[in-house]
């Protein structure tokens, strides 16, 4: 079809102009700046950009002491809600007890009804404070942050917080020495490519995974918090990958634990953890679910095979969802990469869903300018009786491998070489479980080198320019 | 053409679409990003001239998929003027349309349609020149199939165009898939570009009217033709330019029209004078040296800004990739603003610099100017971002250049120095003495018949330096196989083996705007340095060349040799590919460049040398490994440092007699020395004796010269020569000034020298070349040279024929003169 067909059937309304103009005027105003509906900037960008401003300013301290206090808030009270129901439980016990020795198989049950009352009714009402809580604080640190933003604009003075006097306690040095949490570690630089070579950073670190997560809560000015402060809404954020079970479930599990500690501080900026996962599972169920059943459906029609039509409504093996978070020790983005019990086998290869969906999540990782990644090693967290040492080193050579394929993948993209700006790939941290012996540790050390291409240092000797 | 006053370069920016995840082509291969092949198909942009568009100097990319394209600019345009309620008199309006007619003519003939007509992108310079701008998007981005958005502005768009082209999910055209049909049957032609001009036309005529109260006949009869709705009855540019308003009747010089700029500060008036002679690529060059970097003037404005990477997440990414709650992000739309950016600061940087700077052949610049001179000594890397330097060395060389063939001889000085990056292209076409005539030649090769490497050539080009952007873009990929093509196509008596598309790269990226050039050095190149390599069978020519790169290593260096020998690390196992290609397969192409600017300033045994260099660089490692470690070591290079590389390779190969490298199969020798026939030195024998000996020999005219009997050469005498022969024959004849250590009687039994006075003397020369002569009925001499070389002894070898070699020449004395002294 040329111009002149394309007039011509115009002229004799076989094109519907009117869906044409349409179409036209969705197009510029989807695609182009000047005809794009003015700016929607989100409530959340907003925040953003002044929540930075302030961190640039003066007023950090005062931010941070802020963000400190509201954690800490929160955490008296889960600790509070933790202690309270471990009271509960002992006491349903000890009755329980009492009524199993004494009493009727009718009242027994009749108890444990009223146990499992007492207990969601426990439940429902802390989990409506917490909100509650959450929400104030929230709401809180908005007014103050939007408050000392205007402070700072205008010059004002700042105000003189009334805990100045606790300073000497922060800056006490003991308090500043806050204990790694990476039980062992050793750094590595590499280069990937066959003539044009890149620096890469890797680590290799054993540490138990939440630990990442869970904020030590030390002192006001832990500079680990400054540090993750600057970082929450650059291009250099850091990434976890957490491998949780296919029910998203916010009571099993990882998972569990993981919101456990996403409860205990103050999340200022983004919804609750529990709040994203829902949404991830929404999301599952309504579009991804939809678009698997469309791409199943397209290749029944080609192939006229009954392939596997998706059941069920979860995700599965590989899947990964995302969460963000202001309020974790050393982590912005966490990855739930969706993983089973088939990991725990010596046979697993390189399409192995839960290494398809590794590569996903550094391919993510790299447009996303997150700048630091820690994957599980072993794929899994936890080390168990059949997890033996050759065990260990055999998956390891495997994901060293894999994860070496993605990142030569993931160099094409960022931009060309010969060009400014680095999209290279994240520094990549190992995580072997705390657990993982010694012996483990220094084998994979020992493996590393041999797998990538540890960079070769360029010794320049005196002579070298005359 | 000069530049004027107010000439600016124009930076804008916009993205390329993204290939949908896990997406790939029909090899197999990851889709190339669509940015990638923008910056493929911007190249042909920037070669053209023309004084009615504004030049396209540069596009590079940057993260996410988006590019920056650099451009001449002027901040006055025909909506400035418009807008501004100039008077439109007739005049002024027939040389705009004029102006803007050539232009359409120009781009219509190299195929590029403009799509993107606006007033606000018809430049108006102060000396009053009409000037087209941001009329490369279409065709850079495969008209409009590699953005997601839209090209060109509704109100002057042609109605086919805006009939075909909007349909948003552009669902004529799967993306990966699309074929060069569907492409052309459904992009924008040339005709509807006149009705955008048409409509420009109008815009222009409809504010004249009111001015003038009436409406010029001749003016709305063009732009009547061009409104045609049908495109076949609007006129081409051709045609237009020949209707009556066109004609000489009102051909008013432009001067008429200058709209005088911001003056210049009278300070700089004299920089601007001498920079304006030079191509604004070349101003634009010294721009970015002087710390100049459009992506920073991109974020100063404000047009390019970054959303926090943490709101762009998606929410849920599925096994099979597929990702789900990712929003659009706004800062990706298209803006087509356009920084100006003002070169004063350039030239108040370089206002310091003497006009003399500017015509280098006149005076001695380098050695007037301290600055110059101190900075001709720093690292290459660093003299390489000097601003002064560069700009000196390329207005030097560009004078030079235009005077080639002539001014070869004065090129080949300067590059001995260094040669610029800017200009490398160009001077290493002088250095292989590129026919001029170079263009007609490749036309008339046949570079599109199949041929049996062709399965190959497809195979290799995808995976050779790929990192760089132009070759690794589709239309980098073509040239790649054209030229490879042409070269296989074009030397039957030679066949493609890999490694040819290593040899390839450079020359393409450096000419990638003339691929005939490109072909041109690769021809050239090949006969001079590889000349043989690509016959089918081409064991002997590589195993001469490893021979002569192992007798290399045992002159030089013995103890390296010695160990690699020991432990099995033989050349054949790592120096194929460095020398197949000339180490273009080995190292990256930044660092190919240095090395190849001084390699093809040597001759064909140079890349021995840099051969040996690289080894020595390496030589802790080397003499540390066993053959594992070795093997590993090589299999894929470590950091090479190529400027020191270059300095020991060149010192090698001066202290090297030019008959220990001497092979069979190098290309016939030009210079005058090169005739040893005489000497019969071609002949040593098969490559298998070659390989069995472990020392080189010296012809006997390399002996003599270095024997330098009237001490015209050397201050201090450079070998020193060990007769084997037996003290009897020794007594009857000799060369002066030998020392005679007859094989037979002058070892212990456990293989060192007896000491004696004779190797006392030896001792003494340790450093010196050691030329041993046997006699030349026996090998006792190759012995005895190969024990010294077990002995560690450097810089050993012997002389070819034997001692029968010298009796023509009139140096031999009596013995007893020779053993008293």
């Amino acid at each position: 079809m040329d111009g002149t067909d394309v007039i011509n059937q115009a002229l004799a309304s076989i094109i519907d102009t009117e869906l044409v103009a349409k179409q036209l005027e969705q197009a510029f105003k989807d695609e182009i700046l000047a005809n794009a509906s003015s700016e929607q900037v989100s409530d959340e960008e907003v925040m953003a950009d002044v929540y930075q401003r302030v961190l640039l300013s003066p007023a950090v301290e005062s931010l941070l002491t802020q963000e400190y206090e509201l954690s800490v808030q929160m955490q008296d009270l889960v600790d509070e809600q933790e202690r309270e129901w471990q009271y509960l439980t002992q006491r349903q016990t000890e009755e329980l007890c009492y009524a199993v020795d004494q009493l009727t198989e009718v009242e027994v049950n009749e108890i444990s009804v009223r146990h499992c009352e007492e207990r969601q009714i426990f439940e429902s009402g802390w989990e409506s404070r917490l909100v509650n809580v959450q929400e104030t604080q929230k709401l809180h640190f908005r007014e103050w942050l939007l408050g000392m933003a205007e402070i700072v604009e205008t010059g004002g003075q700042l105000p003189i917080r009334p805990e100045d006097d606790f300073e000497q306690v922060a800056s006490d040095p003991e308090n500043l020495d806050i204990p790694s949490v990476f039980r062992l570690e050793e750094s590595f630089t590499i280069q990937l490519g066959a003539q044009m070579k890149q620096s890469h950073n890797l680590r290799l670190i054993s540490a138990d995974v939440l630990d990442l997560c869970r904020l030590p809560l030390t002192s006001r000015n832990d500079p680990q918090r400054l540090q993750m402060a600057l970082s929450l809404y650059s291009s250099n954020q850091s990434g976890l990958v957490l491998l949780v079970d296919d029910r998203l479930s916010a009571y099993t599990g990882m998972e569990k634990e993981f919101l456990r500690i996403c409860r205990r501080g103050a999340e200022l900026h983004f919804p609750r953890a529990d709040l994203q996962l829902e949404n991830a599972r929404n999301t599952f169920s309504a579009n991804a679910f939809k678009w698997r059943q469309q791409i199943s459906n397209r290749r029944i029609n080609e192939l006229e095979s009954n392939g596997g039509q998706p059941k069920t409504k979860t995700p599965r093996l590989g899947d990964m969802y995302v969460s963000r978070h202001s309020n974790l020790a050393q982590v912005h983005v966490v990855f739930h990469l969706v993983s089973d019990d088939s990991v725990r086998s010596n046979e697993i290869n390189s399409r192995h869903p839960v290494l398809l969906g590794l590569r996903h999540i550094l391919r993510t990782a790299v447009v996303s300018d997150i700048t630091t990644l820690t994957i599980p090693l072993l794929l899994v967290h936890e080390l168990s009786e059949e997890m033996t040492v050759p065990w260990c080193l055999r998956r390891a050579e495997l994901v060293f491998k894999c994860v070496k394929g993605f990142m030569m993948e993931t160099a094409s993209y960022g931009a060309g070489v010969d060009s400014r700006g680095s999209g290279s790939s994240p520094t990549l941290q190992f995580l072997l479980p705390r657990d993982a012996a010694d012996e483990v540790f220094h084998a994979l050390a020992a493996m590393l080198p041999g797998v990538f291409r540890v960079s070769n240092p360029l010794v320049l000797r005196s002579d070298a320019v005359r | 053409m000069e530049l004027t006053v107010d000439c600016c370069l124009g930076v804008s920016t916009f993205c390329a679409a993204n290939h949908p995840v896990e997406s790939c082509g029909s090899n197999g291969l990851p889709l190339t990003p669509n940015s990638v092949q923008i910056l493929g198909k911007f190249q042909s942009l920037s070669q053209l001239e023309h004084p009615n568009l504004c030049a396209y100097v540069e596009i590079c990319r940057i993260q996410h998929e988006r590019v920056i394209v650099v451009a001449e600019h002027y901040s006055t345009s025909l909506q400035t003027l418009i807008l501004k309620k100039k008077i439109f008199g007739l005049d002024l309006q027939i040389h705009i349309s004029r102006s803007i007619i050539e232009a359409l003519r120009y781009l219509h003939s190299k195929n590029v349609v403009h799509q993107n007509f606006h007033s606000k992108n018809i430049l108006i310079s102060s000396e009053g020149g009409v000037k087209l701008s941001a009329y490369g998007i279409y065709y850079m981005t495969q008209s409009s199939t590699l953005v997601s958005f839209p090209i060109g502005y509704p109100k002057y768009l042609a109605p086919e165009v805006l009939l075909l082209g909007y349909d948003p999910s552009k669902s004529w055209l799967d993306k990966s898939t699309v074929c060069d049909e569907t492409l052309t049957l459904y992009s924008s032609k040339p005709k509807s570009d006149i009705w955008s001009l048409g409509m420009i036309l109008l815009e222009m005529d409809v504010l004249s009217v009111v001015v003038e109260q009436s409406v010029q006949p001749e003016l709305k009869e063009v732009i009547e033709s061009c409104l045609q709705v049908l495109p076949e009855n609007r006129p081409t540019a051709d045609q237009l330019l020949k209707y009556p308003l066109f004609g000489s009747r009102f051909n008013v010089p432009a001067a008429v029209f200058k709209f005088p700029a911001q003056p210049l500060q009278p300070d700089l008036l004299r920089i601007h004078q001498l920079m304006s002679k030079l191509p604004l690529s070349e101003v634009y060059h010294f721009w970015h040296l002087v710390g100049g970097d459009v992506e920073a003037e991109l974020r100063k404005a404000g047009i390019l800004r970054n959303k926090p990477a943490i709101f762009s997440l998606p929410c849920l990414v599925l096994e099979e990739g597929e990702s789900f709650g990712q929003t659009k992000d706004r800062t990706t739309l298209f803006d087509d603003s356009v920084v100006e950016i003002s070169l004063e600061a350039l030239l108040r940087r370089l206002q310091h610099l003497p006009s003399s700077v500017f015509d280098p052949l006149m005076d001695d610049v380098i050695n007037d100017h301290q600055t110059l001179r101190e900075a001709a000594q720093l690292p290459l890397v660093i003299k390489e971002k000097d601003i002064d330097y560069q700009l000196y060395r390329i207005v030097m060389f560009d004078k030079q250049l235009r005077g080639y063939p002539l001014t070869r001889q004065a090129i080949v000085k300067e590059a001995r120095e260094d040669v610029p990056p800017f200009c490398r292209a160009r001077v290493w076409a002088a250095l292989l003495k590129v026919d001029p005539s170079y263009s007609a030649m490749y036309a008339a090769i046949d570079k599109e018949t199949s041929h049996s490497s062709d399965r190959q050539i497809e195979v290799d080009i995808p995976r050779c330096h790929q990192y760089m952007d132009l070759l690794a873009s589709p239309e980098g990929h073509a040239k790649f196989k054209r030229i490879l093509k042409a070269w296989v196509n074009q030397h039957p008596q030679y066949v493609y083996w890999q490694g040819l598309d290593s040899l390839t790269a450079p020359f393409l990226l450096l000419h990638f705007n003339d691929e005939a050039l490109a072909y041109a050095c690769l021809a050239a190149f090949i006969p001079k340095y590889l000349n043989n390599f690509f016959w089918k069978d081409n064991s002997s020519v590589i195993q001469e060349y490893l021979a002569k790169f192992s007798h290399l290593i045992a002159f030089h260096d013995p103890v390296l040799r010695n160990h690699l020998d020991c432990i099995g690390f033989v050349p054949d196992l790592y120096a194929i590919p460095w020398f197949l290609t000339m180490f273009a397969h080995v190292f990256p192409l930044h660092k190919i460049f240095h090395l190849w600017d001084k390699l093809l300033l040597g001759n064909s045994s140079f890349p021995l040398c840099i051969g040996l260099a690289v080894l020595q660089q390496l030589r802790e490692s080397l003499l540390e490994s066993g053959f594992n470690e070795c093997i590993l070591l090589f299999s894929d290079m470590p950091e090479i440092d190529i400027e020191r590389c270059l300095k020991d390779s060149i010192e090698i190969f001066c202290s090297t007699p030019q008959s220990v490298t001497f092979r069979q199969h190098e290309p016939p020798s030009v210079s005058p020395k090169g005739n040893r026939s005489f000497w019969d030195f071609s002949l040593i024998g098969s490559n298998s004796t070659l390989k069995s000996e472990r020392c080189p020999r010296i012809s006997a005219e390399d002996f003599i010269e270095l024997l330098d009997l009237n001490h015209k050469r050397f201050a201090r005498p450079k070998m020193v020569v060990v007769d084997v022969r037996n003290a009897n024959k020794f007594q009857n004849g000799a060369v002066p000034g030998s020392i005679n250590l007859p094989y037979q009687t002058c070892w212990t039994t456990d293989g060192t020298l007896i000491p004696c006075e004779q190797v006392e003397q030896l001792e003494r020369a340790r450093g010196k070349i050691v030329c041993v002569i046997g006699s030349s009925c026996n090998d006792l001499g190759l012995k005895f040279s190969e024990i010294l070389l077990d002995l560690q002894w450097p810089r050993v070898c012997t002389l070819h024929k034997g001692f029968d070699v010298l009796l023509k020449t009139q140096i031999l004395v009596v013995p007893a003169a020779v053993g008293m002294c």
